[in-house]
């Protein structure tokens, strides 16, 4: 029972330092408390606070043994002298505590840092929670502490008690007199049962026996698991009956726990559940063809629309969730549910959990490239930017030709995400398409593709960007563009690239020359991407034609040709 | 000193007689609170005292001249006249506040009036408890000179009441707390039923708190709610029934080492192990007669019932999920028979196994479940011994006997006094002598019951006031157990 009166409320005597100390005490609480609602538990910043609080604790007990407040609605109180204020309702720790019935709480010196972090943390739960939540005296009441007294007005004590009573008093039959039956007037000796008496003259002794039976049941049943055995049991009880009416509310009771238990994203005991189901139906114990087809559509229900929207508003609760349990369990789901990890994307708030589905789209999408593709019409660009990635990610062929469809989508972002995907498809028919893009609007998907086009090193890559260089246009290309276009032409295309770029360096207009000289800049240092014996040769021989406007440049590109190779040796050589 | 418990017992009142004492004292009290009232505003000399005294003075007349001595008096907060508790409803409450405010100022707890009494000493009497009043600094001593200086023969003061010793102060409180706690448990629990009935789910947070004060008082003390677990009743049959299994749990719980939390969750699976029952029609729940095989087979589904109701309403915790083992086990025996069928056999959680004892026996001192006439608690005890080993886990029945000990809480005892007695509680050092209250003899049964110990003995002699000659049967006396234990307030 907790305390009724705090006998140590007044009289303490606490000087106005002391006062000043409260004050600063548990503003610093209310405060750690409303910004602790805003982080995950195991923040820094509610760690900071939690440390704060008690080294602010610790501090004042220097002086004094016992902190003794009053509580009212809105305000703390020691010795009358108000000391906290809660102003606005998410800093009020007054009204946390008065709102469940406390009236004095009463800390003592030997208060330890774990008990003023329950402290602290009771506060926490407290303020931020929904209707029919934990209670802040229930908490108080589970921590039990040692150094938090608190007196508590419970609903019970000022419950309609004389109501209550009058229950009782509509039975009431007074005695008369004459119905009272009479009974000798000798008094009958006293005759205890004979067994009962002997039972219980060793009664109250228990035997080492007894003892060890008792203790060993209260241990062992330290470690039962009750939610697992509450699942097992409704399987059991489905298992066993016949009634078409027990099956279908045993089966909603189970989908009770289970839609609870995703609510609280505790994903492992939601894979234990389908698996536990999964093994009954295989098993073949059942014999009701009801509890059969109840317990298949509860398993087609783990990934149904309603149960991945709430998965999503789980996920989308939690942003510090571990997520391979999560994975687990959506990896779990049959093709059906597919579409639903699909629209995950679309609804998750935080990356590392939209990562995770696209990493289980990559792996279970290998087989459903259509069923995947299908998604990059999506309205939404970040969805269809997402599928993509998980397209490219399966470097399935398939996929190329949902690439194509988005290949002119309005967002740049998807498109970067294209020009991604197809740098790890390694089919051919990706060619077309890269070459496709070096005509986007955007320079920078122009360059990438460049890049992208040189890494294939394939002849079709050549030939397409051979047209590109030497289109007439091209003169007027970005720099940047320029120079990884023709790189990545020479890289593609061997022999035949280097004789384009002798064709380009050899070009010489009679007019408006200054175009021309650009790109011609921009394609002698690509020879360097070719390992061909004739970008060699034809290196060395303008690097030896000192009167060509080439010559510096090429020598200069030899001296590291040659640098890089003698590293290429010693490195080989190490 | 006169005790006017004792005085009532001595007069041995029949109901009626009661009835008129109480009326005159009504009468008596009212009139004695004017003629005070008029005695602090007027002289004597005054018309409307003059009148006041008539007034009184034959009132009391009549009264003397019918029992031939008159007993005003205060205990425990109630007035009495002649030993008779002067009842009152909610209104005119005024003028025994007002009597038992001056007597307790003026150091008295009431007086005597022999069939002797004067006007004048009527007159000395009013004036002096009056001026007593006003000065408020008197004892019984120093008012009782003042008596004997004004030679009033006809009136004896009575001392001030014992003070309850501080230690049965705090029994009472600690009984009347353990009351309020015992009667919101099973009102909330009535509540959370209805909200649980229309499948929404429910707010757990007062349930909680109730049945931690439940754990705390317990493992303070089990006396003052398992003496409550006797009350039993009809039409609130399964809440009353479940709040009694709680405590039972959490009792025994408590003896064999259950940390609190876990005497908490116990008592929260206890509290709810019936639950299945308020979906059950209530014409089958209160059938008077046996039930037929239907019913029978509807009763059975209680434990099913009771598990899809807390599925789908309660969060899925810890705790719930064990008040969901238990509602679905707790009509299963150890050696497997019971219901409801399953195809393979399971152990037995042993928060069930706990429940499963409690629940019989209440159920069975009730005599609401599957039988019409409650046992004793006595004899229900004698028949589940046996059973130790097939229905019952055999050390935890053992715990459990321990704690309800041989004489549960609302046996009926007759003593040798011919006197009848409820059992309300054990001396752990003489089981064979429990704590009691004297609710009346064979003859007549008394308004109150008075709290005795059996274990207490005469100081000079060394013998036992009061001995057991056997148990009885409550409706043999027509006795209603709950009007007993509910009595004071
Ligand atoms: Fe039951
Ligand atoms: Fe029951």
């Amino acid at each position: 029972m907790t305390q009724r009166i705090s006998p140590l409320y007044k009289g303490l005597g606490y000087s106005q330092g002391e006062i000043a100390a409260l004050r600063d005490l548990f503003l610093s609480l209310s405060k750690g408390v409303r910004a602790s609602r805003q982080y995950p538990s195991q923040h820094p910043i509610p760690t900071q606070f939690k440390t704060l609080f008690f080294r602010k604790l610790r501090n004042f007990f220097e002086s004094t043994e016992v902190l003794a407040v009053k509580v009212t609605h809105d305000t703390l109180f020691v010795e009358d002298e108000a000391i906290f204020k809660g102003t606005t309702a998410s800093e009020n720790i007054a009204g946390l505590l008065h709102r469940d019935g406390v009236r004095y709480l009463e800390i003592t010196s030997g208060i330890t840092e774990q008990e003023a972090s329950s402290l602290f943390e009771a506060f926490v739960t407290c303020s931020g929670r929904d209707e029919g939540a934990e209670d802040i005296v229930n908490l108080f009441w589970q921590v039990g502490f040692e150094h938090v007294t608190y007196d508590v007005v419970d609903v019970f004590e000022v419950s309609e008690m004389q109501e209550l009573r009058e229950e009782f008093d509509s039975t009431r039959e007074p005695a008369i007199a004459d119905d009272i039956p009479p009974i000798d007037n000798e008094s009958e000796p006293l005759e205890l049962p004979k067994t009962l008496a002997e039972r219980f003259t060793d009664l109250a002794v228990y035997s080492p026996e007894e003892t060890a039976t008792l203790r060993e049941m209260a241990e062992s049943d330290r470690t039962v698991d009750a939610k697992s055995q509450v699942v097992e049991l409704l399987l059991l009880m489905c298992e066993s009956s016949d009634s078409p009416q027990d099956i279908s509310q045993i089966v909603e009771a189970l989908q009770s726990i289970f839609d609870k238990t995703i609510q609280a994203a505790s994903f492992p005991r939601m894979t234990i559940i389908l698996h536990k189901i999964r093994d009954l139906l295989d098993s073949g114990d059942i014999e009701s063809p009801t509890a059969k087809k109840r317990l298949n559509d509860f398993v087609y229900r783990c990934g149904d629309s309603l149960r991945i929207k709430m998965i999503v508003e789980a996920l989308n609760r939690h942003e510090d969730l571990d997520l391979h349990p999560a994975r687990q369990y959506l990896s779990e789901l049959g093709w059906e549910s597919f579409n639903h990890l699909l629209w995950m994307l679309g609804e998750l708030a935080f990356y590392p959990a939209r990562k995770m589905v696209c990493d289980l789209l990559v792996e279970k999408g290998i087989d459903k490239i259509d069923l995947l593709g299908s998604a990059v019409f999506d309205s939404r660009w970040y969805l269809v930017r997402n599928v993509v990635w998980v397209l490219g990610e399966t470097g399935h062929a398939r996929a190329l030709g949902f690439l194509r469809r988005v290949a002119a989508h309005p967002d740049l972002r998807v498109r970067i995400e294209v020009v991604k995907a197809l740098g790890k498809i390694s089919d051919p028919a990706r060619i077309e398409l890269l070459l496709a893009l070096t005509q986007d609007e955007d320079e920078k998907i122009r360059t990438m593709v460049a890049e992208e086009l040189g890494r294939t090193r394939s002849e079709s890559a050549y030939v397409g960007l051979r047209k590109i260089v030497l289109s007439k246009d091209f003169v007027d290309a970005p720099p940047t563009e320029m120079r990884k276009l023709i790189d990545a032409m020479v890289a593609s295309g061997g022999v035949a690239a280097v004789e384009t770029v002798r064709e380009v360096l050899d070009r010489s207009p009679l007019f408006n020359r200054a175009p021309i000289r650009r790109l011609q800049d921009a394609a002698l240092p690509a020879l360097k991407r070719s390992d061909t014996p004739e970008a060699l040769k034809l290196l060395t021989k303008l690097a030896n034609d000192t009167k060509s406007r080439y010559s510096v440049t090429a020598k200069r590109l030899l001296a590291q040709r040659q640098f890089k190779q003698e590293k290429r040796v010693d490195d080989e050589s190490a | 000193m006169t005790n006017p418990l004792d005085y009532q017992t001595s007069r041995r009142l029949s109901g009626t007689e009661e009835a008129t004492y109480s009326q005159r004292g009504k009468a008596i009290i009212n009139q004695l609170s004017i003629l005070l009232k008029t005695a602090r505003v007027h002289s004597p000399d005054n018309d409307s005292f003059k009148a006041q005294l008539e007034q009184s003075y034959q009132l009391y007349r009549d009264c003397l001249d019918e029992y031939g001595e008159t007993v005003v008096q205060v205990q425990s907060d109630y007035l009495f006249f002649c030993g008779a508790r002067v009842r009152y409803d909610n209104e005119g409450l005024a003028a025994p506040d007002h009597l038992r405010d001056l007597f307790q100022r003026a150091g008295i707890s009431g007086f005597l009036t022999t069939s002797d009494l004067t006007k004048a000493e009527l007159e000395q009497t009013a004036l002096l408890l009056n001026e007593a009043d006003r000065q408020g600094d008197l004892d019984f001593e120093g008012l009782q000179r003042r008596f004997d200086l004004a030679n009033i023969g006809a009136v004896a003061l009575l001392p001030p009441m014992d003070e309850k010793s501080s230690d049965e102060n705090r029994d009472r409180e600690e009984r009347q707390f353990a009351r309020r706690t015992f009667f919101y448990a099973m009102n909330n629990l009535k509540m959370v039923s209805n909200t649980m009935n229309a499948d929404r789910p429910v707010d757990l947070a007062r349930t909680k708190r109730v049945i931690h004060s439940l754990v705390d008082q317990i493992v303070s003390d089990d006396g003052s709610l398992l003496e409550l677990t006797a009350l039993k009743s009809h039409d609130q049959y399964t809440f009353l029934h479940s709040t009694n299994v709680c405590i039972y749990s959490i009792c025994l719980g408590a003896r064999f080492g259950l940390t609190k939390s876990e005497l908490s969750t116990l008592g929260f699976a206890a509290l709810f192990h019936d639950i299945g029952k308020t979906r059950l029609p209530l014409q089958v729940l209160n059938k008077p007669s046996d039930f037929n095989e239907s019913e029978w087979e509807l009763m059975r589904k209680h434990p099913a019932l009771g598990v899809f109701t807390l599925a789908k309403t309660m969060p899925f915790e810890e705790r719930c999920c064990r008040a969901m083992i238990v509602a679905s086990e707790h009509h299963y025996n150890l050696d497997g028979s019971g219901y409801p069928a399953l195809k393979r056999r399971r152990s037995l959680n042993l928060y069930s196994k706990i429940v499963t004892i409690c629940d019989v026996f209440d159920a069975m001192t009730s005599g609401r479940v599957y039988r019409k006439v409650p046992a004793s608690p006595e004899q229900v005890l004698r028949g589940m011994i046996p059973q130790a080993g097939y229905k019952f886990d055999p050390c935890l029945l053992k715990v459990f006997l321990n704690t309800v000990s041989l004489y549960p809480p609302g046996t009926l005892l007759l003593l040798d006094r011919h006197e009848l007695a409820l059992v309300v509680g054990k001396n752990a050092d003489d089981l064979l002598r429990p704590k009691v209250k004297i609710v009346g003899t064979t003859q007549r049964l008394y308004d109150r019951g008075i709290r005795m110990n059996l274990a207490d003995r005469n100081p000079q002699t060394g013998a036992y006031y009061r001995s057991i000659v056997r148990v009885a049967e409550p409706q043999e006396f027509k006795i209603n157990t709950a009007r007993y234990l509910l009595d004071e307030e």
